[in-house]
């Protein structure tokens, strides 16, 4: 079997050569089967009378793959040549790339390979736009590859980017078997293609005439070859078969892809070197202001709330599509229905109930009355083909006909690939069911960044909900950016609140955590919001809140161990006029602190610790160390000076490494002998002197933080430095 | 509530099932962080949990499952390029096979993996998988990535080893899997027959190999192995022994399960029947003196949610074996088709057809079957007595002794978790 694939231009005339090509090898006794690959799937048109015939994506679409068999797709059309059309989604829907790739599966499932063709033509659509449409180009596929053009500029710019399609397939195997100029009758077109060519390196191995022969034919749905078979078009389909043929048996030769670079083009093609006006029109684009306006391009510049990860265009961690599903179904009423494959539901459902159940054994949080409610569109290989509409469509009427008001929709990569458009399909449903609140969440998985920036993109979009017109409350706060995914984000809660409650303030809304829609829409009744993290997509929040919202934020974020505690509760009361409440709990809580570190300082005292963490946030182990009287002799932050924001109030006390990695922390414990190491995970060295104890990735908030650690600690000097288990492992570290 | 997974992590797991195999995904982050960690909580190979010792690029932290990282210019241009380096990283630093496998996004770039491959001059130890199915089953994307391995594998039968068995049909993503296979192993040993090689679950590429001098093969669940079982069969005509009984849940099914191996294989299945007799005899004053004290467990509800290969005989047993009423069985997407056939006309003969897709998790049964999140939050809401977990997601036990619940041991595991359950406040 030989196998050809035509590529061209759109428009060009390549179903009408492929399918005289078809005709004229099988008019050679040839068995050929002819692939469109299209999805106006009109390739084998004129080899069948003229007939439509079904499609394989539409066959797959519509039938069980039990069932399925090649005879439902491949016709007989003119001198026994086998016809096939791929197909493929409506312009505008869906990936028709996608429905490439399908295709090819789907026949190789049918056992397309097993039927002994002496030639397979592949008539693929344009350009070589996407992987999908490539396909044929792939080593199972094409042995040899025509190119199809006339002596138009496009035509030809085209050919030479499929070329380069050929030459990315780099596989050292030559390919190109040479040029069929399909001519229009322009003035020195044949000057042009023969131009081209040469520069290319490849022969124009027939010149098709413009004929009304063609037009004819055309008209009767048939080929040339079939009902004018003694024309001189016909003549040349037959030598081009005879060609085929050669390529087929070895005697004619096969060139390699060398395109021409786009320069090389307009100086080949259109004779200049530059483009004429380039420097009338070349040059940035002013922007129009509104009348006297002052604004400079700077200030207009938007303001974009992307999180520095995103910034600094650092590789992806997660997706957003996973960080905005985090926020939107933190809405205890809402219904997130996740557009996209199983899979990205399945996992996001996971993490979610893991860390509910997580904060239920280890901090004994209440599981929430309902879990977060996640409905998936499972699209499938149809909808990754079609588009998914359909799908969404159908699982937004399940729920609005099961009673859900609230519903968010966010997108996964796949639904942002095939252009899926979810907002236009959500405006449909809410006209067809008025009073329902349907937003669209459009992250398209990672395409608009990763987790953090989803969930910021998530509470944007929740945001939409808020009643504007609400009046402030006195003595009503708002806490926003609660860490949802840290088993200790309910107990923070209990604790910040309890606070809260003593100094005669009340929590009206968690923005998000186990949050109401009611309670979204009246965000506005907070007086004062206070930021429960100071990390990056909380900074962020907050400057989308200041800025759309006027939001009047707390200086500070949740605090961590004993003097942030203290100062956090003196600058809250002082702003709420509640200082004596506020002095007496400091008072109190202070004696116990003070209590307890004399009591455990003795043990600690003059101690060495190396503290390795994740977090920027270590001021509150710090304070702990410097009041037990230990001596912190290094402090190595396992990230970038550019994607974390360190700050402490120890600045000079400290030898600080940023990009602490493993290896940095084998080195210090080696050279600095530290009594103690202090890390987010148990480092694998085992060193007799030398103790090891976790930190928290996500702390604790409240006065007794760092005491709580440094209870562990008093009693792990007391310990083996190395248990008995250890022993066990040998060489367990690798992977 | 978890979301059921589908056949992407189905593909995912097949290859990690094997030893000296990785998965490369060619995806985003977002998809290789929880692949990387279900694969090593289900099949440790490290002991640490600490990203810095997997601080290499591609890896992000974590030892399994490295990836391109796809991000939204590569789904335009392609991920050629990071492609190039990751194979040559992994290829390097790594014996073994390597299995390319992309992501649902990034199987609608196109990439053309196996040319990839090729120019990498990795044929002999990488295979591509291009597309692992959209929303289709879990078991489904592991027998299919399976099947792929094996025809990339090229198994010839050139000898037959006398009384060895293949197993099929257990993957990792079965809870305690490492368990039930050694329980089924030392059933199997009962009948003088030796496991060959376990498909996909613990098993070296070596192993895989010599699958195909095994005489039998022996499906447990259909749903993730009688395709691959139906492959052996065509390929190396080995033929296969699946139990009408369904998975060995339960002393019955585990016996039906052994008898019918043993007839296929010309064994005398005596030595293995009266060893479930004699656990059965062990255990009957057990259930004995608790049913004379509380008349139970006669009368308790049960709520099941598993594969329909393990939902059938689990259920069957409970109401036959220990009396007990069946109020809500749900089978999982991908379930195989006469099983779940014979549970509606068991539930039907029964007269408990309303128990079928009727498992509530906000509604209470005494004992509840289920995945290991299902269980936990059941248990926590106190909506039953005993919980038991017996699929994935986990609830994050950690077992030290074995564990299983197919086998002899199993149906002891299941006793002791039914019986110490019920008798108790919920």
């Amino acid at each position: 079997m030989f196998q050809i694939a035509l590529y061209g231009k759109g428009g060009i005339g390549k179903s009408t050569v492929s399918a005289n090509l078809s005709a004229a090898l099988a008019m050679n006794g040839k068995s050929v089967l002819q692939i469109g690959c299209d999805p106006k799937h009109d390739s084998t048109r004129l080899l069948l009378g003229g007939a439509s015939v079904p499609t394989v994506l539409d066959y797959t679409r519509n039938s069980l793959p039990g069932e399925r068999s090649l005879e439902h797709i491949m016709f007989e059309g003119y001198c026994g040549v086998a016809c096939i059309e791929a197909g493929g989604p409506e312009p505008g829907v869906g990936c028709a790339g996608r429905g490439i790739l399908t295709t090819f599966e789907v026949l190789e499932k049918l056992g397309i390979k097993e039927i002994p063709f002496d030639i397979v033509l592949y008539d693929v659509l344009g350009d070589v736009v996407c992987g999908g449409f490539a396909v044929p180009l792939r080593k199972d596929y094409a042995d040899a590859v025509f190119i199809v053009t006339s002596g138009e500029y496009m035509a030809l710019y085209a050919a030479n980017n499929i070329l380069r399609g050929v030459r990315n397939f780099n596989d050292r195997v030559l390919r190109v078997a040479g040029i069929i100029h399909n001519g229009r009758g322009l003035l020195h077109e044949d000057m042009r293609v023969k131009a081209f060519a040469g520069a290319v390196g490849l022969p124009v191995v027939v010149s098709i005439p413009r004929s009304k022969d063609f037009e004819d034919a055309e008209r009767n749905g048939s080929t040339l070859m079939e009902i004018n078979p003694d024309s001189d078009c016909a003549e040349i389909f037959s030598g081009l078969a005879g060609y085929v043929e050669r390529i087929a048996d070895g005697s004619a030769k096969l060139y390699p892809a060398c395109p021409l670079e786009d320069h090389e083009m307009e100086s080949m093609i259109l004779g200049r070197e530059t483009s004429p006006g380039a420097d009338r029109y070349y040059r940035k684009a002013g922007i129009p202001y509104e009348s006297s306006s002052s604004a400079s391009v700077s200030s207009c510049k938007r303001n974009l709330f992307l999180t520095k990860s995103m910034q600094h265009k650092q590789p992806l961690k997660g997706c957003s599509f996973a960080g905005a599903v985090t926020a939107t179904s933190q809405v205890t009423d809402a219904l997130t229905i996740v557009h996209g494959p199983r899979s990205c539901s399945h996992i996001v459902s996971h993490f979610l109930t893991s860390t509910s159940l997580s904060s239920r054994s280890r901090y004994g949080t209440p599981l929430p009355d309902k879990q977060p409610v996640l409905l998936s569109t499972d699209m499938g290989e149809k909808a990754f083909i079609f588009g998914g509409k359909a799908e969404l469509m159908s699982s937004l009427e399940n729920a609005l006909m099961s009673g859900w008001k609230n519903i968010f929709v966010v997108s996964t990569c796949p639904a942002g690939l095939i252009g899926d458009d979810i907002g236009r399909i959500v405006n449909e449903m809410k006209q067809k069911y008025p009073g329902t609140r349907i937003i669209p969440v459009p992250v398209d998985g990672n395409i608009t960044g990763d987790f953090s920036q989803g969930l910021v993109e998530g509470y944007r979009k929740v945001l939409e909900m808020v009643d504007t017109s609400v009046r402030p409350e006195d003595g009503s706060v708002n806490i926003v950016g609660e860490k949802v995914l840290s088993s200790n984000v309910g107990a923070n809660y209990e604790l910040i609140s309890d606070l809260l409650g003593k100094m005669g303030l009340k929590v009206n809304c968690r923005l998000l955590s186990s949050t109401s829609a009611d309670d979204v829409v009246h965000f506005k009744r907070g007086q004062l919001t206070l930021l429960a993290h100071g990390e990056d997509s909380g900074k962020v929040l907050q400057e989308y809140l200041e800025n759309e919202f006027g939001t009047e934020f707390f200086g500070l974020p949740f605090p961590v161990g004993f003097r942030e505690t203290a100062e956090w509760v003196e600058l809250l009361a002082e702003r709420f006029s509640a200082e004596d409440a506020a002095a007496e709990l400091i008072g109190m809580q202070r004696k116990i602190y003070n209590h307890e570190i004399s009591r455990i300082r003795p043990l600690l005292k003059g101690k060495r610790v190396i503290i390795c963490s994740f977090s920027p946030n270590v001021d509150w182990l710090l304070e702990t160390a410097f009041d037990l009287g230990m001596h912190v002799i290094k402090v190595g932050l396992a990230v970038s000076p550019e994607t974390v924001d360190f700050r402490t109030r120890y600045v000079g006390m400290l030898s600080l490494e940023y990009d602490y990695g493993a290896d940095n922390r084998e080195r210090d414990i080696v050279d600095m002998a530290p009594d103690l190491v202090l890390s987010n995970y148990m480092t694998p060295t085992q060193a007799e002197g030398i103790y090891q104890d976790s930190i928290p990735m996500a702390p604790d908030v409240g006065f007794m933080s760092g005491l709580v650690m440094a209870q562990r600690w008093s009693r792990l000097f007391r310990l083996p430095f190395i248990e008995g288990w250890k022993n066990d492992g040998g060489i367990c570290y690798d992977n | 509530m978890t979301i059921d997974p589908d056949s992407f992590t189905g593909a995912m797991l097949a290859v990690e099932g094997i030893e000296d195999a990785m998965v490369v995904l060619n995806g985003p982050t977002g998809c290789k962080l929880y692949h990387a960690h279900l694969s090593d909580c289900q099949y440790p190979r490290a002991s640490s949990f600490d990203p810095l010792s997997y601080a290499e690029e591609f890896y992000f932290g974590q030892p399994r499952v490295p990836c391109t990282y796809l991000e939204g210019e590569d789904y335009i241009a392609g991920s050629t390029e990071k492609l190039g380096r990751i194979l040559s990283s992994i290829a390097s630093s790594r014996d073994g096979l390597i299995a390319v496998v992309n992501s649902p996004g990034a199987s609608l770039i196109g990439d053309d993996l196996v040319r990839f491959i090729e120019g990498a001059g990795l044929s002999d130890r990488c295979i591509a998988i291009e597309n692992t199915g959209y929303s289709s089953t879990l078991q489904e994307g592991f027998q299919r990535t399976v099947i792929k391995l094996l025809d990339w594998l090229d198994l010839k039968r050139c000898n037959t080893i006398p009384d060895t068995v293949n197993i099929i049909g257990i993957s990792l993503y079965h809870s305690n899997w490492d368990s039930s296979l050694e329980e089924i192993k030392r059933l199997l040993s009962l009948l003088g027959l030796r496991v060959g090689s376990v498909i996909c679950a613990g098993t070296t590429l070596e192993e895989l190999r010599r699958s195909a001098e095994a005489t039998c093969n022996l499906v447990i669940c259909e749903e993730y192995g009688l395709d691959i079982a139906h492959w052996y069969e065509r390929n190396l005509s080995i033929p296969y022994v699946v139990s009408p009984a369904g998975a060995p849940v339960g002393f019955d099914a585990t016996e039906i399960c052994l008898k019918f191996l043993a007839a296929a294989m010309g064994k005398n299945a005596s030595q293995a029947t009266e060893f479930i007799h004699l656990e059965r005899r062990k255990q009957y004053r057990k259930i004995a003196r608790f049913h004379s004290l509380t008349g139970l467990p006669k009368g308790t509800t049960f709520a099941v949610k598993a594969d329909s290969s393990i939902a059938l005989p689990l259920a069957k047993w409970l109401y036959y074996y220990l009396g007990m009423v069946p109020v809500g069985i749900n089978t999982s997407s991908g379930g195989h088709l006469s099983s779940e056939q014979e549970l509606v006309g068991f539930l039907k003969d029964t007269g408990f057809s309303e128990a079928l897709g009727n498992f509530r998790s906000d509604e209470p049964a005494d004992v509840v079957l289920a995945d290991g999140h299902t269980v936990r939050m059941m248990r926590e809401k106190r909506l039953c007595r005993a919980g038991v977990e017996i699929g994935l997601p986990s609830s994050g036990y950690v077992n030290f002794l074995p564990r299983t619940y197919m086998g002899i041991n199993g149906s002891l595991f299941l006793l002791e978790e039914i019986l110490n359950g019920i008798r108790t406040m919920p």
